[in-house]
């Protein structure tokens, strides 16, 4: 799912309670704050860290970037993408739903 | 399209620059020869950049069809090919369309290393179009003429599995697995340093094979031999974060349980794959089964919902720093839903 895609998706749902986190992997900060304002994202981004501190390494580990998952509110792992294609924004708005329904 | 090309140019370059390619690194680059390899490479990149910008297949063919046309003897060539390809057979459902193209490419190519990677495309496209007897025939060419490596062997294993020519499936997938180890992929991609991730990727080559391999054996009446060959086979699936892998080795073995009518069986094999890959034949598998079952698909739906949620794994919240240096606990989350994308700038 593209990044600047989600934000659209965070406005329109947050207020039903819906989070949006983005993890980047290789600590390039400056690349990534300027991706971020150009693009106006206004969800969480977060830092990773290194070595054991590592968060990313498991849950990327064999499918590679971009890979996403959706949580639902009792913290299962309900969905995962990986890449973007032609008719994923759609599917993923569909799957917020269903989770924010409960 | 573009970056995933530099990085495979990348990794081509450095193979070989450590002179797996004997002759050619005597030749001095010269100012000219450099400045027209810019010239190719900044011609490349527009097209990419239109390819990537193209709104339907016919499109993004044509772009690379002029490419090819203008061009057709490059380092590019290969990838132009395999995206013209993908595009012509898939979307466009033009097999032969495919076919034609490579062999007009293949009359313009003179590296004789790149002429046997364009004929390895075309045997893929032999299959494709149902010409087994050339394909046999360019095989047998091409294997006299030099070893093939692991995607090779692939590449004619998936045409063989489409065209169903058992034969060449089991051959080729017996073949390939002397490269389907992790020295063997360290081999291919001598600048990778991962080693948890060379070890990762030459087990799955291990896996594939087998995969193949076993539903060759259970197309050619050998089906003992071929589920003794997808048991053998998980062991070497390295699985995601939500327990999935994608292989064919479940869906193959599904088939095969199906075929047996252990419907039971076959839909626990292939309800991860329903649930978690991009493509749809696991789901079109399960509900075949699921029907098998059910007598009809009705509830199918709310039988991959439930199967979903029981499925589920839980996510184990962590805490990170934000670019303002606070640390954001994602444990504060729950209670709603979380999408959480990794990402890196490119």
């Amino acid at each position: 799912m593209e990044l600047p895609r989600l934000e659209p998706l965070w406005q329109k749902y947050r207020d039903q309670g819906f989070q949006v986190v983005a993890v980047e992997s290789t600590r390039e900060r400056e690349e990534a704050q300027k991706f971020i304002e150009e693009n106006n994202l206004t969800y969480h981004f977060l830092e990773n860290l290194e070595g054991d501190d590592d968060v990313v390494g498991e849950m990327v580990g064999a499918e590679g970037f971009p890979t996403s998952y959706l949580i639902d509110r009792e913290g299962r792992v309900m969905f995962s993408h990986f890449g973007f294609e032609k008719g994923d924004e759609e599917k993923i708005e569909k799957e917020i739903v269903k989770l924010l329904e409960g | 399209m573009l970056r995933k090309f530099l990085i495979l140019i990348a990794c081509l370059t450095l193979l070989a620059s450590l002179g797996c390619r004997p002759g050619t690194q005597e030749e001095a680059t010269g100012a000219a020869e450099e400045a027209a390899d810019q010239e190719l490479e900044k011609t490349f990149k527009a097209m990419s950049e239109a390819y990537d910008d193209a709104e339907t297949a016919e499109e993004k063919v044509r772009l690379l069809r002029d490419f090819l046309d203008r061009h057709p003897d490059t380092e590019y060539t290969g990838y132009a090919l395999h995206h013209a390809i993908a595009d012509m057979t898939g979307e466009l459902n033009d097999p032969e369309g495919a076919y034609e193209l490579v062999r007009t490419v293949l009359a313009e190519v003179e590296d004789p290393e790149r002429q046997f990677k364009v004929k390895i495309r075309l045997a893929v496209l032999h299959g494709k179009t149902g010409k087994l007897d050339e394909l046999r025939t360019l095989l047998a060419e091409l294997a006299a003429e030099r070893e093939f490596d692991y995607y090779d062997h692939l590449g004619i294993i998936e045409t063989a599995v489409e065209a169903e020519a058992w034969d060449l499936v089991l051959e080729q997938s017996e073949a390939s697995l002397a490269l389907a180890t992790p020295e063997a992929f360290k081999a291919d991609y001598p600048d990778m340093e991962d080693e948890k991730k060379i070890e990762r990727y030459g087990k799955s080559r291990r896996g594939i094979s087998l995969a193949h391999q076993g539903w060759a054996l259970v197309n050619l009446e050998r089906s003992d031999e071929g589920l003794a060959t997808f048991r053998e086979a998980q062991e070497s699936i390295t699985y995601s974060y939500v327990g999935f892998a994608e292989t064919p080795l479940y869906r193959y073995w599904a088939r095969t349980l199906l075929q047996d009518g252990d419907v039971d069986g076959a839909i626990e094999l292939v309800t991860r794959d329903a649930l978690y890959s991009r493509e749809s034949e696991g789901r079109d598998l399960l509900r075949q089964a699921y029907v098998a079952k059910n007598g009809s698909d009705e509830g199918f739906d709310g039988f991959l919902w439930n199967h979903r949620l029981e499925l589920a794994r839980t996510f184990d919240s962590f805490s990170l720093p934000n670019y303002d240096d606070e640390t954001v606990d994602l444990g504060d989350f729950k209670g709603d839903v979380m999408l959480l994308a990794f990402w890196f700038p490119t």
